[in-house]
């Protein structure tokens, strides 16, 4: 007996300095026997109406969930973006017997959860309450009572939502992301403004629901404690009554990717940060023979915290908290995604090695090692995911919804295990497209965009992800074309002095393709003017003497008629723009541009009576006319812009005219300039004269 | 590797049968089973035993925050905890992450004022790997200039995109300066850019050698793993870590309560004004504690709750009105964060609030309105069992912060026992004007 007991202790005691002894801390523990997986399998009924059922039963805890989802195609909303929003909202609203704030008591009285969307409705609640929710839930669906006060408030309050968006980059890179992957000829592109919910009607809402809200494509999932029985018991009672109705189909084209890569930037002047997605539409739908295959590949690229652009981005370079990479796959439409946010310093170089990652996986094969710890991190995930009893569920209806083989899930392990890193390499290639990329960034444009451009074609974005040149501008309110022409004006000396003006002469000289040349123009009160260029020998004049016009050159002389006669009629006029009105021109303005030197110029659109249509740019600040250009057509029938800038202004007698001029005419620059600007010389009426 | 702001929310529910109409409810309860122990050198081990999935989770808590901070070193508790994945005597750099990855696993931790978090999932053939893996932290980690680098720029990355990216971002920051002026719970988790390019690997491994000893932590292994095999794999791994020995510092800065009401205007980057506020409450546990706990319910929990009903939904005045009770183990903050709507202004929308409190401080709320929130209250709790990462996170929180383990089973009974009357007495003690920080952001 003692013998027995000591050597109990003796054991014990060995035992105890042994294991001491044993642990050799640099050794990485081996892992015991695989666990087994055991995946269940929910039970399954449905009603007459189509609705499908899956139950999983688990009582572990008292509480039960119900998922209801209508499985339909997405629909374009088009400019009322925010209606199958406000449908979700409306359907938790209001029934026939209900009001919102009843609904909500009821909901929260039995501390509940309840979320609905426009094509689910989701329930939680502890199962002690299973009825009063299953209850509402069918009254939700039965009874709807959508109503217009309700829909006014789910209006104001998305309309104030866009405006906190707004003001979120990552909102934003968002909704631009969606627009650029998935284009706009599908439904995922789609996003709200504050125009597209001002358009939302009641009945859109309505039909929207009465048409696609019904049992024949609809699922409803119950997990937890909730036994198989009573949920057939109850989803008869509550859902039978659901009447079915064909619902209509749709069909979309799949988007496609860029052919070479494209830089989207919205500016955010005082950010910090860049908000980067690489990212484009795929088309990998689930249960594609190599989605394993493309999942491992992404898994090794940027999933988590051990894959590459984690480790090149975070650990190696610092520039990020993460920087991951998902792919999506889908019925409709996939994608595949590289996200990261990095300081405004380092978003060029962030995006490079985003590339260079993408590359690398596509051209160089993994290693064994690095396939084996993808797989294990993949066996890990599913076998985590197994802890959530809706797991199962979930698993079922993805059979079911997409048909997988019956056994997808059974042999998801065996699926993983399968795959080859020469397989990992051939999904690389065909998925990760870093050459047909669209790179969006939100972000600080001063500090980010010049870095940008060697990247790809670069487009700005504004908030609303619509594309703009980043020179212009939002017009100032109250600002028209007149009132800019009135400033000029003053600008220019005022009305009182050009009223002063009997005669002006202008003389500019410059070269045009080596030649020396001389610009001569006459102008006199009322409307005589003459015009005379001389350059390398070459020679010719304009004249209009008030009713008559000629023009001249080495070939001879040639009366001037019709639309040419018009036009000298009206260049004759001293500041012809003064009396807009009277003289027959049309202002638009078009908006407001920087110069590129801080300040702002308005672009204003001048169309004469003839027709001639210019584009005119006047400095905010001084109010000068600074540029104006010209759709010219030649002869054969060739567009080309010619323009006018004014680089000086001279000061004579009270008045600013022009000093240095630069005209450019497809390849061809002429500066000139002033050599002589007089006012009020005394210019004699012979000087106009036509010479027969 | 989160910063987690607002303490997680443990609410318990009672057995006990209560009547409403229509029906009657008996009251559903999961009892956790747990057992606990110490090790000889001070560790705190709790296991909790689930099978029904083989995975099993491993968590080491932390008794230290960022009130443990030097207030010109603040962010260290949280830097440091990025530094903790670094690497060990026996574990590479960047090693961590991969290993526990490549084994099927999920690792991650956080840091808040208090405490400092990391837990592990694994499937239930890797629960060694987990126990050495936490040893190399606790024993032996391993912290290098270029480790110390890099992650000071990461967690500078971190504090921009959590804080300075965000609309309304920094309100939390720029609440709790306010709201203390002397204890270590003034500055957030992830504290100054400038201090955490300050810190010297010397001073990393003093705040080691400190907080990150055997009788400062508490192990939780919850899920599918067998008792007695696990003790003596602890008892390997962890029985000859050495103790610390020292006495661990824990700030006694208390912070009286302000006389004067504190308001200020902060500018943002954003096109509707918020309107947020700080409320001095009490800390963890106190009677008081679970009364403003159920505040934070009655104010903010679900569509029919105070301030969904009235002030998003009937004066639509804002878009988001929300009540966090914020529970320290020091004091605590009762915080309401409210967006205006479009063209409500700033001081409409407090006046909104304002008028919110006041009913509560004035008024008796309902029995039925009462009977509601506890039945919120008994739904929340079970629910926070459903999870295994969320039971490994709950124990030892009630061990370490309420010394009592076994209130994941009873502190149901805490709720149960605050009356109507209570609820409004504790309004009329902390939910007054001079009790507060007002903060009004507005678009710059």
């Amino acid at each position: 007996m003692h013998t027995y007991k000591f050597l109990f202790i003796l054991l014990s005691f060995c035992f105890f300095t042994t294991v001491q002894g044993q642990l050799d801390r640099s050794k990485m523990p081996e892992p015991g026997p695989a666990p087994e997986v055991r995946l269940g399998e929910p039970q399954t009924f449905r009603l007459d109406n189509g609705l499908q059922v899956f139950v999983v039963e688990n009582h572990k805890l008292p509480r039960v969930s119900f998922t209801l989802f209508v499985d339909n195609d997405p629909v374009f909303e088009k400019n009322k973006a925010g209606y199958l929003s406000a449908v979700g909202e409306l359907m938790r609203r209001g029934t026939a017997s209900r009001n919102k704030e009843e609904i909500d008591e009821a909901v929260d009285f039995i501390g509940a959860s309840l979320y609905t969307s426009s094509n689910s409705i989701y329930g939680s609640c502890l199962s002690k309450h299973n009825d009063s929710l299953f209850m509402l839930m069918s009254e939700i669906i039965l009874t709807p009572n959508f109503n217009q006060e309700e829909l006014d408030k789910i209006k104001n309050q998305n309309l104030s939502q866009i405006k906190v968006r707004n003001a979120n980059p990552n909102a934003i890179s968002r909704i631009l992301s969606n627009k650029l992957i998935y284009g706009e000829t599908h439904p995922y592109g789609e996003f709200e403004s504050e125009k597209s919910w001002q358009n939302i009607q009641l009945e859109d809402c309505r039909n929207h629901f009465l048409t696609y809200f019904r049992p024949s494509n609809a699922y409803l999932v119950v997990v937890g404690d909730m036994a198989f029985e009573e949920v057939k018991k109850k989803a008869n009672q509550y859902f039978g009554p659901w009447k079915k109705k064909d619902i209509p189909s749709h069909s979309y084209e799949m988007p496609s990717a860029p052919d070479m890569p494209q830089v989207a930037l919205v500016d955010f002047p005082n950010a910090v940060q860049s908000v980067i997605v690489v990212g484009y539409p795929i088309d990998l739908k689930p249960g594609a023979e190599d989605a394993f295959a493309v999942l491992l590949a992404n898994m090794i690229l940027g999933d988590g915290s051990t894959g590459r652009l984690f480790s090149n981005l975070r650990e190696e370079h610092g520039w990020t908290y993460g920087a991951y990479s998902s792919i999506d796959n889908d019925k409709w439409v996939g994608s595949f995604t590289a996200s990261a946010s990095v300081r405004n310093a380092v978003t060029d170089s962030a995006i490079t090695e985003i590339l260079h990652e993408m590359k690398r996986i596509r051209n160089e094969l993994i290693t064994e090692e690095e396939l084996r710890l993808a797989k294990n991190n993949m066996i890990g995930e599913f076998i985590r995911s197994l802890e959530d009893p809706q797991t199962i569920a979930r698993f079922a209806l993805r059979v079911e919804r997409f048909g997988l083989p019956k056994d997808y899930y059974k042999n998801y392990l065996k699926h993983i295990e399968a795959v080859s890193i020469e397989d990992v390499q051939a999904a690389a290639k065909k998925y990760i497209r870093p050459d047909q990329a669209h790179i969006i960034v939100v972000g600080k444009a001063s500090e980010v965009a010049e870095k940008l451009k060697p990247l790809g074609e670069l487009t700005y974005y504004d908030t609303q992800a619509q594309a703009y040149r980043p020179d212009e501008k939002g017009i100032p309110e109250g600002l028209t074309g007149a009132k800019i022409i009135e400033r000029y004006i003053a600008a220019r000396g005022g009305k009182p002095a050009f009223a002063e003006i009997k005669d002006i002469t202008r003389v500019y000289t410059g070269k045009v393709m080596d030649q020396d040349l001389e610009l001569r123009i006459y102008q006199k009160v009322p409307n005589m003017y003459l015009q005379q260029m001389d350059a390398g020998g070459f020679s010719q004049k304009t004249i209009f003497d008030g009713k008559n016009g000629m023009k001249s050159d080495m070939t001879g002389k040639q009366a001037l008629a019709g639309k040419e006669l018009d036009q000298v009629k009206l260049e004759a006029i001293i500041m012809p723009l003064q009396d807009h009105l009277t003289n027959g021109f049309e202002l638009k303005l078009m908006g407001v541009q920087a110069n590129g030197k801080g300040e702002d110029l308005y672009q204003l659109e001048v169309k004469d009576r003839l027709g001639n249509t210019s584009i005119q740019y006047f400095e905010a600040k001084s109010g000068l006319l600074v540029k104006k250009e010209t759709s010219v057509e030649t002869p054969d029938g060739q567009h080309f812009t010619q323009s006018t800038e004014i680089l000086a202004y001279q000061d004579v007698n009270g008045i600013k005219i022009p000093s240095r001029i630069v005209q450019t005419v497809g390849p061809q620059r002429i500066e000139l300039t002033a050599s002589e600007l007089k006012i009020n010389s005394g210019l004699k009426k012979g000087l106009f004269k036509i010479e027969k | 590797m989160n910063i987690i702001a607002d303490k997680m929310k443990w609410k318990l529910f009672v057995l006990t049968c209560f009547l409403w109409a229509p029906a009657a409810f008996w009251a559903q309860d999961v009892q956790i089973a747990f057992e606990e122990y110490d090790l000889p050198n001070g560790m705190h081990v709790i296991f909790h035993e689930d099978h029904s999935a083989p995975i099993t989770v491993i968590s080491m808590l932390y008794h230290v925050g960022s009130k443990n901070e030097d207030p010109e070193r603040t962010g260290f508790a949280h830097f440091f905890e990025h530094l903790m994945f670094e690497g060990s005597e026996h574990i590479a750099r960047g090693q961590f992450d991969k290993i526990v990855n490549g084994s099927g696993g999920y690792s991650n931790a956080f840091t808040t004022k208090d405490q400092t978090y990391y837990f592990n999932l694994f499937p239930s053939n890797h629960l060694e790997l987990g126990l050495w893996l936490e040893s190399e932290r606790l024993l032996h980690a391993k912290i290098d200039e270029k480790g110390v680098a890099t992650q000071r720029e990461v967690v500078k990355e971190e504090r921009r995109m959590r804080y300075e990216s965000r609309p309304y971002g920094t309100a939390i920051e720029e609440l709790s300066k306010r709201a203390f002026t002397q204890h270590p719970y003034r500055w957030e988790p992830i504290g100054s850019a400038q201090y955490i390019d300050q810190a010297s690997l010397e001073e990393f491994m003093k705040f080691y050698k400190t907080f990150y000893v055997p009788e400062n932590v508490t192990m939780t292994i919850v899920g599918d793993f067998e008792p007695a095999k696990t003790k003596k794999l602890i008892a390997q791994y962890f029985g000859d870590i050495p103790r610390g020995g020292k006495t661990i510092p824990r700030p006694s800065a208390d912070e009286p309560f302000r006389s004067r009401e504190v308001r200020d205007t902060v500018l943002d980057n954003i096109q509707l004004p918020g309107v947020f506020m700080s409320y001095r409450c009490p800390g963890i546990g106190t009677k008081d504690y679970y009364a403003l706990e159920m505040i934070s319910n009655l104010l903010d929990g679900g569509e029919s709750s105070r301030f969904s009903a009235e002030i998003i939904n009937k004066q639509q005045k804002a878009i988001q009105a929300s009540c966090f009770f914020r529970s320290n183990e020091g004091p605590s903050q009762m915080l309401i964060f409210t967006i205006a709507s479009n063209g409500t202004k700033a001081y409409e929308l407090e006046v909104a609030v304002n008028e919110e409190l006041e009913k509560i401080r004035e008024n008796l709320i309902s029995e039925r309105e009462y009977q509601k929130l506890l039945n919120q209250i008994e739904n929340d709790f079970i629910s926070s069992k459903g999870s295994l990462e969320g039971l490994a996170q709950s124990l030892p929180y009630y061990k370490v912060f309420m010394g009592n383990t076994n209130l994941i089973n009873t502190e149901l009974s805490n709720y149960r026992a605050v009356s109507r009357e209570d609820l409004q007495a504790v309004a009329k003690k902390y939910l007054t004007r001079e009790n507060r920080v007002v903060l009004y952001y507005l678009p710059k």
